[in-house]
């Protein structure tokens, strides 16, 4: 079977005629002889051909007759476009006409993509992959060509954000921006393309570029009814990319974690990665590279989350159901983000699905989730809507009544909901809606309650090829009331609460090739309520109290660049410029100079009006990252940045706490600061094995410590109980991993410090006699194994081992008499360790029949978390006993715990 | 607040299975190395008391170990030295020193082939103690308050011990002895002091006290000690001697942080616990050592209370057990002497006009010599003075 297929246009051209006499010989002689004697250009897989001889017989005969008598009886195919080039193919017919019309005119492309079936997709993925692309007009004369153009989600219609482009066989690769763009500059000539996403089905284009030109890109979802799930990240992100100390993780991935009660926890996922460290797996907030708690930003869908934890720690509150994927930026922090020090962790929702209604659900032990999306007006605008709740109080019911816990309540729920219009093919605003309720009481008589509040929006926009811009307004709420009415004569209830507005305007400009120019400007505008104390009854003899609440704006604008400077090196250059102000009305106390601030230093107040400005800090900060890619599969990058954080969490315990409340910097407490240098290099190995090695040294500064038995709640001049203290954090963090395979995976062990010193000359008392001591959350050994074993298509098992060095604690050493009392003696801060952590948990994971025309797609996952029921300490506390005072470990998850979860997609 | 953040960890721990276990850390520090001092220069009237103490490991029933051969003097700056007497238990006594408060002090003591000073402190005039009062509560308690001022508005932190002494007498006399086989009577002396004792109790707490955050320097009502008015110590007479003395802010942050550190254990929620930064330190050796002194006058107040005053109870002194008529033909005689005393003696059948004593009736020994509860200690000198006679 032959067939040949000419372009109109060409048929009215003269066809040159050629003369080609061979014998039993290999393509590339045809392709000598051809190219020899015309224009013609000849694209061709050579593994097609290979072993294939021809035999052709052509005097003075245009191109098609030759091709058509040499691919007589064979499945060999060609086509000519209007630019003399040839394509030779085997098994499949192509059309040169049908390519530009995908490549150039959006609304055709946008027909294609009305397919809604996931067999139709997949044929038309597997079809473009086999395509010759021809880029641009030809004999532009150019040495080079840019390449631009759009990846998004065939399913969806969504952009995927963070895409891996890479060229075949060079060091060049890009990722894709927050609306799916990309752009490559390229030599003209032949490129094979690689686009790679988490959760997408990785795919290839193959191009010949002549000129500057698009080529946009639909990628295939991932998902068990198409191909293996592979536990995946950006794959060749490590080692192409510019960025470094990023770790990003797919929702795919993530499900496929053991977590304590089957729910797939993006916050928990992420500790697996090195550099990310928890004080104990009950507890909230997490530490990245020595960074406390209070210095992550947390934003999903834009919205700042305050405590992203239910239930003191035990989940995060992210509905796994409606998170795409998560990415942790802990080194080189793209300088559009601001204001925290360690770390920014942005949990992106999915958007909802513009062709058709779906649905997801789980349920679990403890908690259940649905999720549900769709189109409200098909390919224009998408609702996505979830919804998480728990269960747990029947176990209050069911514990024996003797142990006192029977009627306790514990409840939480999240919801969250996203509404996506596209004006047009250049235009999507977003409106995004986030809340958590937790409340708990656990038998005490006191109720403790927060919650999250969010709304966000945003417009992103592409003025043209080159700018492209989003703005995002968000409001962020996060409150906790804690109450207690069991006696009406002390009912009392405390709360605080942290409001902000944000606005942020970010472009992107591409500004050559080599130069894309991110700026912006971001601003927050912060009402902390520092806490009211109010009678609850009328009997009650709570005096009721407020502190007086705080206003501040954070604002900040920023430049960066990123310049491909060689194929080989790339740098990128961010200053961010923040500015804070303290803002009226407010009453400031000022101390007198150099001795300790106490309420007897006072030596005077000031009151201040309504936004008049108190006090403003300001600096720059600084984002800079190199990378040189010294062969395709081996490369090394380099970051230095700085960081300026203006609030700060009280908390003098070592988890997040319900008593713990923010706080702005104000005139006696000044903002914190950190720099941190890192070096990292990543590499390929033995083909499928990806491996990277980065160090870093973080200087923190100002960073806040309490003074012995700092009260901090309903304090009214809450800078005479803290002090500050400075910061030397250093690591080493390495991994290996295997994303893709039957087998897949990875191993990471981190080594890391993080001392603090008592460097405040004020402070009036010293933490260890002013000398270094670690911090709460300094765990130097930290080693992580997570492994997926794939069976079959629908059978695998899971793996998750972790170990790292038990946490400081401070503990009591001995006895003593004083006042005619006993009294007990403590260690220095931190000065001993609880015994190591280690856990193991084993899943697996069932998928049910994926046929595709079936309306309901289900799965199980079993499994035991801590298999090996080991009784790893989360504190140690000590009791006196008969005088004697006894110390003990206490373990909150010692045992087994089985679990099983069931999902179902419809 | 305390309490409840230990319910809620362990609720949380209950919730989960948890469960607790053992937990021993090596020690790092030769733990009956650490030297413990207490007490204060004092420069006004009266004299210093030093009270020297080694801290014990956790997990041994906490007693009170003292250093009994140190050598401790108080220096000023001027070169002066004044030598402590050791006394019995770990305590140390100057004489009356008078010391003049236009120098600086400190406290040096010689211990184990350490030495040990403190930081020169300049003296703080302690200002009187206005009044100590009591009053009865509708429940029943007798609630001892204590007021005082600074009419300079410069003291702020104030710290109180008291000792208080109180009279009992037993149910029993025990009027004969049988010692060796052979009974006697005792003499009234002896009767007297194993009758009447007067026990002696200091306080076992950190009272202090700060009016740092009022408008005026004065303390109003600190409440010092609180029983029932049934208590024994209202059975006869009661005397509390109060000692008042000023305090630094940097003693009176050391002993907060000390006894904030007693009362939370490190719980879920609980706070760090602070490390004791004293101005003692080790000028030999890096040695650990715990302990604040300052030079202060102290100020003295007695209060007493008897019977009277609050009368409308009746303390009758018991004896919860019997009495038992042991013979002396039991072969267990002997063996109910050591937990008893012999109260009258038993006679048998007359003999020649005379009944021989054939056995005794037994007492409890707690029931008829105090001392064996309270102590030795002598009846105070105020005792007489107060009123001019014995109380009944």
């Amino acid at each position: 079977m032959t067939a040949g297929c000419f372009s109109p246009t060409l048929g009215q051209q003269e066809q040159p005629l050629l003369t080609v006499n061979l014998s039993q010989a290999p393509l590339k002689d045809l392709v000598q002889s051809v190219e020899s004697q015309s224009k013609y250009r000849l694209y061709f897989r050579e593994s097609d051909f290979e072993n294939v001889l021809f035999t052709v017989a052509a005097d003075r005969k245009p191109l098609s007759f030759i091709l058509d008598e040499a691919f007589k009886n064979t499945s060999f195919h060609y086509a000519i476009d209007p630019e003399l080039n040839v394509f030779l193919t085997k098994d499949v017919v192509i059309t040169t006409q049908l390519l530009s019309d995908i490549i150039d005119d959006p609304n055709k492309a946008n027909d294609r993509t009305k397919l809604s079936d996931d067999e139709e997709n997949n044929r038309i993925a597997a079809l473009n992959e086999r395509r010759v692309f021809t880029i641009g007009a030809k004999n532009s004369g150019k040495q080079r060509a840019t390449l631009s153009g759009t990846v998004k989600s065939v399913n969806t219609g969504e952009p995927i954000v963070g895409a891996g482009v890479t060229v075949l066989n060079s060091t060049v690769g890009t990722a894709t921006d927050e609306t799916g763009k990309y752009t490559l500059d390229l030599p003209v000539g032949r490129h094979q393309l690689i686009i790679r996403s988490i959760g997408m089905k990785p795919t290839q284009r193959t191009v010949i570029l002549q000129s500057d030109g698009k080529l946009n890109v639909e990628m295939v979802t991932e998902s068990a009814n198409l191909k293996e799930v592979v536990v995946t990240s950006d794959r060749e992100s490590h080692v192409k990319g510019i960025q470094m100390g990023v770790e990003k993780l797919d929702i795919q991935t993530i499900k496929y974690i053991p977590s304590s009660f089957g729910e797939a926890d993006v916050l928990k996922a992420m500790l697996t990665v090195p550099g990310v460290k928890t004080v104990g797996e009950a507890s909230s907030g997490f530490n990245v590279r020595g960074g406390a708690t209070d210095q992550n930003l947390i934003l999903f869908n834009n919205s700042t989350i305050y405590n992203p934890f239910h239930f003191f720690g035990f989940f995060s509150s992210f509905n796994s159901e409606s998170i795409k994927s998560v990415e942790l930026f802990k080194s080189a922090i793209p300088a559009s983000y601001g204001g925290r020090l360690s770390s920014v962790l942005k949990v992106d929702g999915r958007q909802g699905d513009m062709k058709k209604v779906k649905g997801s659900a789980g349920i679990g032990v403890l908690t259940s989730r649905l999720n549900l999306e769709g189109p409200i007006w098909k390919d224009k605008i998408s609702f996505l809507a979830g919804a998480r709740t728990t269960y747990s109080n029947w176990i209050f019911g069911v514990v024996p009544e003797r142990s006192g816990f029977r009627g306790s309540k514990a409840s939480f729920f999240d919801a969250n909901a996203t509404l996506t219009a596209k004006l047009n093919e250049k235009s999507t605003i977003m409106v995004n809606g986030y809340m958590s309720n937790d409340e708990s009481n656990l038998n005490t008589d006191t109720t403790y309650a927060y919650q999250n509040r969010n709304v966000s929006a945003s417009w992103t926009n592409e003025f043209s090829d080159k700018l492209y811009a989003e703005f995002i307004t968000a409001f962020d709420h996060y409150e906790y009331g804690n109450k207690s009415t069991s006696d009406p004569q002390y009912a009392y209830e405390l709360k605080f609460g942290i409001n902000q507005t944000k606005l942020n305007a970010n472009f992107t400009y591409e500004l050559t090739p080599a130069h894309t120019l991110q700026f912006g400007v971001n601003s927050i505008y912060y009402s902390i309520n520092r806490g009211t104390y109010n009678a609850l009854s009328s009997q009650s003899v709570i005096r009721p109290d407020r502190v007086e609440p705080e206003h501040g704006l954070e604002s900040a604008i920023f430049l960066e660049d990123e310049f491909q400077i060689t194929q080989k090196l790339s740098v990128s250059g961010g200053l961010r410029y923040s500015l804070f102000n303290y803002l009226g009305a407010h009453t400031v106390n000022s101390y007198a100079p150099g001795v300790p601030r106490t309420e007897e230093t006072i030596v005077g107040t000031a009151d201040y009006g309504k936004n008049e400005v108190i006090k403003t800090y300001s600096g720059p900060e600084v984002r800079l990252s190199a990378r040189y890619a010294i062969t395709d599969n081996f490369s090394v990058k380099a970051s230095y940045n700085t960081l300026r954080q203006y609030i700060h969490m009280l908390s003098n315990t070592v988890a997040i706490s319900p008593t713990d409340t923010w706080k702005l910097s104000d005139p006696n407490i000044k903002p914190q600061f950190s720099q941190q240098y890192s070096l990292g290099v990543y590499g390929k190995v033995f083909k499928n094995f990806e491996t990277s090695l980065e160090v870093y040294k973080k200087d923190i500064k100002n960073y806040l410590d309490y003074k012995s038995g700092a009260v901090l709640i309903m304090n009214h001049h809450v800078e005479t109980e803290v002090m500050t203290t400075k910061g030397n954090a250093y690591g080493a963090e390495f991994m290996i991993k295997k994303p893709t395979g039957k087998l897949n995976g990875w191993i990471s062990y981190t080594y890391s410090r993080i001392l603090l010193k008592m460097d405040d000359p004020i402070a009036g008392e010293s933490i260890n006699r002013g000398k270094y001591y670690p911090a709460s959350y300094d765990k130097p050994h930290d080693f992580n194994l997570t492994l997926n074993q794939k069976i079959t298509r629908r059978l695998s098992f899971s793996l998750n081992t972790s170990y790292s060095t038990g946490r400081p604690v401070t503990i009591p050493i001995g006895v003593f008499y004083y006042g005619g009392a006993p009294k007990t003696l403590y260690s220095d801060r931190n000065g001993y360790r609880i015994p190591d952590y280690f856990r193991m948990d084993f899943a697996v994971n069932v998928e049910g029949s994926h046929k595709l025309k079936q309306w309901i797609h289900t799965s199980w996952t079993f499994g035991l978390y801590n298999m090996t029921a080991r009784k790893n300490p989360y504190s140690v506390y000590y009791t006196s006993e008969k005088g004697v005072i006894n110390g003990y470990k206490l373990s909150i998850l010692g045992t087994v715990i089985p679990y099983v979860n069931f999902n179902f997609k419809f | 607040m305390a309490m409840k953040r230990i319910i809620l960890f362990l609720g949380i721990a209950a919730l989960f299975g948890a469960c607790r276990e053992r937990f021993e850390a090596e020690q790092a520090y030769k733990l009956n190395n650490i030297l413990v001092v207490e007490g204060f220069i004092n420069v006004g009237d009266g004299i210093t008391r030093i009270k020297l103490s080694r801290v014990t490991p956790l997990n041994t029933a906490s007693t009170f170990v003292a250093e009994t051969n140190a050598v401790v003097t108080i220096e000023d700056d001027d070169g002066s030295i004044f030598p402590l007497q050791n006394k019995t238990n770990g305590v140390y006594e100057s004489g009356e020193l008078n010391l003049g408060t236009d120098k600086h002090y400190r406290l040096r003591v010689e211990a184990d082939e350490q030495v040990f000073v403190s930081e020169y402190t300049e003296p703080v005039i302690t200002p009187r103690i206005d009044n100590v009062n009591w009053t009865r509560t509708e429940d029943n308690n007798l609630n001892i308050t204590l007021s005082t001022h600074d009419p300079a508005n410069e003291t702020f932190y104030y710290k109180w011990e008291y000792e208080e002494v109180w009279e009992t007498r037993t149910a029993y006399r025990s009027s004969w002895a049988y010692e060796n086989g052979v009974a006697r009577i005792r003499t009234s002396d002896e009767i007297k002091a194993m009758s009447t004792c007067w026990p002696r109790r200091r306080n076992s707490d950190l009272l202090m006290a700060t009016s740092s955050a009022l408008a005026t320097d004065a303390i109003t009502d600190f409440p010092l000690r609180t029983f029932p008015v049934t208590d024994v110590r209202l059975g006869f007479r009661y005397a509390l001697t109060v000692t008042q003395r000023a305090l630094t802010a940097d003693e009176y942050e050391f002993l907060q942080v000390m006894k904030r550190n007693t009362n939370d254990l490190g719980g879920f929620f609980d706070s760090q616990p602070s490390q004791l930064i004293g101005n003692i330190r080790c000028e030999t050796s890096n040695a650990p050592v715990v302990g604040f002194i300052g030079s202060y006058s102290s100020q003295v107040k007695l209060l007493i209370i008897k019977h009277s005053q609050v009368s409308d109870f009746d303390y009758t002194p018991q004896c919860p057990l019997g009495i038992l008529n042991a013979f002396f033909e039991d072969p267990q005689f002997t063996l109910y002497l050591e937990n008893a005393l012999p109260t009258i003696p038993i006679y048998g059948p007359f003999v020649d006009d005379a009944a021989p004593i054939v056995g005794f009736e037994l007492v409890p020994n707690t029931c008829a010599d105090c001392r064996i509860t309270s102590g030795t200690a002598p009846k105070p000198d105020f005792w007489v003075a107060e009123d001019g006679g014995e109380v009944e």
